[in-house]
């Protein structure tokens, strides 16, 4: 969160290049955690397409930190449909390689990574639909509120928390499954 | 299920998301918590357009302000000649002041009447320092347009003032005959003191003519140039062009003679002469 997030934004409206960089290390790590989330692989090439888009259209923005926050999120919601509809291909299961993986975690959540991967969410979260995997993501990695959710994909507050609530739901029940020999 | 079961539902799915452990939710939670963590990872580098997007221009270096090449010899000059000592100042001065007089009197763009006293002024400098005879005397700087007909009259000392001015006038120096040689003074043929008079005989008064004029000096002449000795044959300013004739010419003086300017088609030329300074 940015504590002057209007001055930066009036500042990036006029093209500063050092307000941009504020914004884009405010959000570049939720958004490409949620491009990620959705299974994309090139998770960098999105992002910086999300965020050049973002940057792009300033102007047709107005509201308030929060606001930009879904507006940014609704870009990378559409730019990640795109990239799926351009790919024509499922979420990748192929297995992780930790090798490979030179993520960091912060360590409050280290215990957790110990029991599930974050490959292994990404897997679990193929397993639901692409609208609960929509909301899903955007409440909790996006931090999105349910109002918020909502105006990004584009339906009410009541589908939402509905999409929201089986989803939570088929992920309880693959956990149990896939996790109980832990 | 109830209404009720639903909003419990909800409120339990709102605290589970929000991060609070709910009891047989353990498993699910941590999921969740692996998730959030998603969005603490590493930042994703930015692609070459964003990355310039973001970078703020490169200011030019502030470069010193550099003076023009003229400006900075010129600063060069005056601080080397700072550093001269009071003779050195002095002779510069004077070389300055002899180069810019010199230039004053060649230089073809310097208007004529600028540029006769000073040409003058520096013939006499120059017998001044050679130590000439008194025999070798500046030709008439003012006088009247005498043209020739004959383009040869256009000789080298019309194109270089200072040059006709130095040269010594031979007395039998008659392909001069009677045109001017100050330079814009060839006047039209068949002006006072064309062919006929111009060809005088060497002994004749066409040379005569012209050693009169080469040894007279204008009136302006004098008082233009400074360290011009004073007058002291003030009848040899005719304003008529008519040259009173000294009654008792000195020896040296035989060559410089005022005469009647024969080749002034009757005396339209300068009266001067006569009274030439001996130096």
């Amino acid at each position: 969160m940015l504590d002057d997030f209007d001055e930066v934004l009036a500042r990036a409206r006029t093209g500063a290049a050092e307000a941009f960089a504020l914004l884009y290390h405010d959000l570049a790590r939720p958004v490409a955690a949620y491009i990620r989330s959705h299974g994309v692989p090139d998770v960098e090439d999105v992002s910086s397409e999300v965020f050049l888009a973002t940057f792009t259209g300033l102007e047709r923005f107005t509201g308030d930190q929060a606001g930009f926050r879904s507006w940014v999120f609704t870009i990378a919601h559409r730019r990640v449909m795109d990239h799926w509809r351009r790919v024509a291909r499922e979420v990748p299961t192929t297995a992780y390689e930790p090798v490979e993986d030179d993520r960091t975690v912060a360590s409050a959540e280290s215990g957790a990574l110990e029991v599930l991967g974050t490959q292994t969410v990404v897997e679990l979260l193929g397993r639901l639909t692409q609208e609960q995997r929509e909301v899903l993501t955007l409440r909790v990695v996006a931090d999105l509120t349910v109002e918020q959710v909502a105006a990004v994909v584009g339906r009410s507050e009541g589908a939402v928390k509905a999409l929201q609530r089986r989803g939570l739901a088929t992920l309880r029940r693959e956990i149990e499954r896939k996790v109980a020999p832990l | 299920m109830s209404r009720s079961d639903d909003d419990d539902d909800v409120t339990a799915d709102q605290q589970l998301i929000a991060g609070r452990v709910a009891p047989g939710d353990e498993a699910l939670a941590q999921l969740l918590a692996v998730m959030r963590a998603m969005a603490d990872g590493p930042e994703p580098r930015p692609s070459a357009a964003l990355e310039a997007l973001m970078t703020p221009a490169p200011r030019p270096a502030p470069q010193p302000a550099r003076a023009p090449a003229g400006r900075v010899a010129w600063r060069r000059a005056l601080r080397w000649a700072a550093g001269l000592g009071i003779a050195g100042k002095v002779a510069l001065g004077a070389g300055v002041a002899v180069a810019a007089t010199t230039g004053v009197a060649t230089i073809p763009a310097v208007p004529d009447a600028v540029q006769r006293p000073v040409n003058h002024a520096l013939v006499r400098v120059e017998r001044f320092l050679v130590g000439e005879s008194p025999e070798v005397e500046v030709r008439e700087p003012d006088a009247p347009p005498a043209p020739s007909t004959e383009p040869g009259d256009a000789s080298p000392a019309a194109a270089d003032p200072g040059r006709s001015a130095a040269v010594p006038k031979a007395p039998d120096d008659k392909d001069r005959g009677t045109s001017t040689d100050e330079p814009g003074q060839d006047g039209p043929a068949g002006a006072p003191g064309s062919d006929e008079d111009a060809k005088g005989t060497p002994d004749g008064p066409s040379t005569q003519g012209l050693d009169s004029r080469s040894t007279t000096a204008p009136t302006w002449h004098r008082t233009l140039v400074p360290g011009w000795p004073a007058v002291e044959d003030g009848s040899t300013e005719g304003t008529d062009g008519r040259e009173p004739a000294d009654p008792t010419p000195s020896p040296s003086e035989t060559s410089a003679t005022a005469q009647p300017d024969e080749g002034q088609g009757g005396g339209n030329g300068t009266a001067s002469g006569g009274s030439e300074p001996q130096e």
